[in-house]
């Protein structure tokens, strides 16, 4: 499996720790919470943002060793004075495994899962269906027993901690609310159970406000739309403001408008509390949109752990370059991969069709690359694009696409006319059929 | 189909002279009849309102081997017959029956007695709180649940807060159905009591015991009476739950 770079550097900034300056790091951070005190005031959503989250590293020199100090009795409860919360949580999941019984035999959902949430930032979660995502974020809220691995929560191992004392908010996909009481009852179920000693009114009419739904707050769930249900979860959630924000596919039963609606207010949102958040996905675009860093699973494994820029310009296994776009896939032996002078041990190689260079003349060889003659052989209109088929001499076929606008001018092909093109061989990545397979394995 | 019944009666109650009437209904014999009839039907309510709840709860959160042969037993109150019913309970329960002869020791008698009048009761209405419970409890979901966790609530907490409110109106249902049910059960109990009055003897036998004497007057004061308590109760339960919908959406 694709290791980024980040863990190995953790890695080894974790072994100096160990004889490392422990003293002078927790020091560094109760003068923080100090300062943090004397000029926070009141509580609400909207003090936490003046808080400076504080950096990973700071965190990570914060930790003593993995299993070491972190007890249940150091656990501190949900802060409701935003000048005490310090920020986000540090979400860390090592070697996370799950295996389910079933009637067939066991089910190994999650298959040693290592990654690290920086605290206050977003991470999506993404991945075709069955690849383990929603157990991943099941096992982070306590809602799973884990059969192997730890997670731990700042320098907590929250491994073996109860869902009630995880300080997590959950938005479920379908939302879950409580039919029976109103918006305001369904947001102040958290402050009550919890028995939190906060003026409630107020605070129930902060979130609403915070997820625009001033004045609903009588209405029962049945009474709102799906966009609204999903903002009075999503208040639910943070109001015994959690240090962790988990979200199973949170606009999964939603129109395209209002999801993109909503997924700009979700934004906006988890970085005014200043809350570490989880969003579990199919959406690349939404994960892309969202996240700081993305996290591609398939079959229960990480296929890559990165940026949204780092995952689409650099895809680190041939599922992930297959998962985020269009790829056209050619067998290793054929024409164009020869001439491309790309080699590789597997059978067969993808590419971009947006990496295909074309031309209409002949020309031997341009910028050193060979050029491969082919044939335009179909063309599908698809709306705003234009998609060709281009077949070469050896009968394999790849897809071309163009807008629209350049099909009607410059770049517009007829069928049968004979086109050349080179792929460079940096754009092609060889695979084997199974390295892009989701199936689950059972 | 169900007002002609009920019309035809009471227009014949209606023949009665008032003072007549009021004297029938309230002789010694037909208010120890009411009373044991509205009492052990109230008991047994109560007792098929807990255990039937129990009942579907287990059988819908949980799985385990014999299910289905349970689930499938729950409905066999209703297709047997009620005298068939009488006389297993009557077997059971006796003396020398398979439970009778256990509970004698601890000096507890069932067959003859109201005990045996409400085990009856119990064992004929049984299947409606669990058959409303079972599709509601269904329909409920897992996440509901979780997402009170989630919020901090103990199991505890969950339970009483948020999984058994939505569940008290189709409870509260079931059990009326249930307390209906009861207090019309004749061929049961005929079997498994004594009949005799004061003792065990309830209003439904002791219309049939009129009518056996021909005291047609006597059967139609008393069925007049039954008809209009259950009426009422039947009325007042309806407010209950208009009360248990109030200020939620009609949806
Ligand atoms: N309680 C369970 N018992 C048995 N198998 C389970 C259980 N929960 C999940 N699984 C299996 O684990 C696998 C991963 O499930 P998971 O829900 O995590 O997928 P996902 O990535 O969230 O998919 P989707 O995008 O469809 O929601 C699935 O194949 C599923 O069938
Ligand atoms: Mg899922």
């Amino acid at each position: 499996m694709p290791r980024s770079a980040e863990h190995i550097c953790e890695f080894a900034g974790g072994l100096s720790e160990s004889a490392g300056p422990l003293q002078t790091a927790d020091a560094q951070a109760a003068a923080a919470d100090e300062r943090a005190s004397a000029n926070g005031n009141g509580a609400g959503p909207a003090s936490a943002v003046a808080e400076r989250p504080r950096t990973p590293a700071e965190e990570r020199q914060g930790f003593p060793s993995i299993s070491g100090s972190g007890g249940v009795d150091e656990y501190e409860g949900i802060q409701m004075q935003a000048s005490q919360r310090t920020s986000g949580l540090l979400v860390r999941v090592r070697n996370m495994v799950k295996h389910f019984n079933t009637s067939k035999g066991v089910f190994k959902a999650v298959q040693g899962v290592d990654v690290d949430i920086e605290p206050s930032s977003i991470c999506a979660l993404l991945g075709p269906s069955g690849s383990g995502k929603t157990t991943l974020l099941r096992l982070i809220a306590g809602l799973e027993g884990v059969t192997d691995g730890r997670i731990y929560f700042d320098d907590l191992d929250a491994t073996d901690l109860a869902v009630q004392d995880r300080q997590v908010g959950m938005v479920f996909q379908s939302y879950a609310l409580f039919n029976h009481k109103t918006v305001a009852e369904n947001v102040m179920f958290g402050l009550e159970v919890r028995k939190l000693d906060v003026d409630r009114r107020k605070r129930v009419e902060d979130l609403l406000e915070l997820v625009q739904l001033t004045g609903l707050g009588d209405r029962y769930p049945r009474q709102l739309s799906g966009g609204q249900r999903q903002r009075v979860a999503l208040a639910r959630a943070l109001a015994s403001n959690p240090k962790l924000l988990l979200l199973d596919e949170p606009f999964g039963a939603l129109d395209a408008v209002v999801r993109k609606q909503l997924r700009a207010g979700l934004k906006e949102i988890v970085q005014t509390v200043g809350v570490t958040t989880i969003i579990v996905t199919h959406d690349q675009e939404e994960a892309f949109d969202l996240a700081d860093k993305v996290v591609i699973f398939n079959r229960g494994f990480i296929e890559q752990i990165g940026s949204p820029t780092e995952i689409i310009r650099r895809p680190a296994t041939p599922f992930v370059m297959k998962f985020v776009g269009d790829t056209n896939d050619v067998p290793a032996a054929s024409l164009l991969v020869r001439r491309s002078r790309f080699l590789t041990s597997k059978s067969r190689v993808m590419f971009r069709p947006s990496d295909i260079q074309l031309f209409t003349e002949f020309v031997e060889s341009v910028d050193g690359h060979l050029v491969t003659g082919a044939t335009v052989s179909e063309r599908a209109n698809l709306g705003w694009t234009v998609r060709y088929t281009l077949r070469f001499d050896d009968d394999v076929e790849v897809e071309y696409s163009v807008t629209r606008e350049q099909a009607d001018g410059r770049l517009g092909l007829d069928i049968g006319q004979r086109i050349y093109l080179y792929v460079k061989p940096e754009a092609m990545m060889g695979f084997e059929p199974e390295d892009i397979d989701s199936a689950p394995i059972l | 189909m169900l007002v002609l019944p009920i019309s035809a009666l009471l227009s014949k109650a209606s023949l009665i002279p008032l003072a007549e009437f009021w004297a029938r209904a309230t002789e010694p014999v037909a208010l120890s009849a009411y009373y044991v009839t509205f009492s052990m039907s109230v008991v047994a309510a109560l007792i098929n309102c807990f255990f039937g709840f129990i009942l579907a709860w287990v059988l819908v959160k949980f799985d385990f081997p014999g299910k289905k042969w349970i689930d499938a037993a729950v409905d066999l109150p209703f297709a047997l017959p009620t005298s068939v019913a009488g006389l297993t309970l009557a077997t059971v329960y006796n003396d020398d029956g398979l439970i009778g002869c256990f509970l004698t020791k601890l000096g507890i008698n069932v067959v003859f007695t109201r005990l045996g009048v409400a085990v009856a009761m119990v064992f004929v209405s049984f299947p409606f709180v669990v058959r409303t419970m079972q599709p509601v409890l269904q329909e409920m979901e897992r996440e509901v649940e979780e997402a009170a966790w989630s919020l901090g609530a103990s199991p505890w907490d969950t339970f009483v807060r948020v999984l058994l409110p939505p569940l008290l109106p189709p409870l509260l249902t079931g059990t009326a159905l249930a307390f209906s049910r009861a207090l019309g059960e004749f061929g049961s109990i005929v079997i498994v009591s004594s009949n005799l009055p004061f003792k065990d003897l309830i209003a439904p036998v002791l219309i049939f015991q009129s009518l056996e004497q021909y005291d047609f007057v006597g059967a139609t004061v008393i069925g007049t009476v039954l008809l209009l308590i259950s009426m009422v109760m039947m009325i007042g339960v309806n407010y209950l739950q208009s009360l248990g919908q109030k200020g939620r959406p009609k949806a």
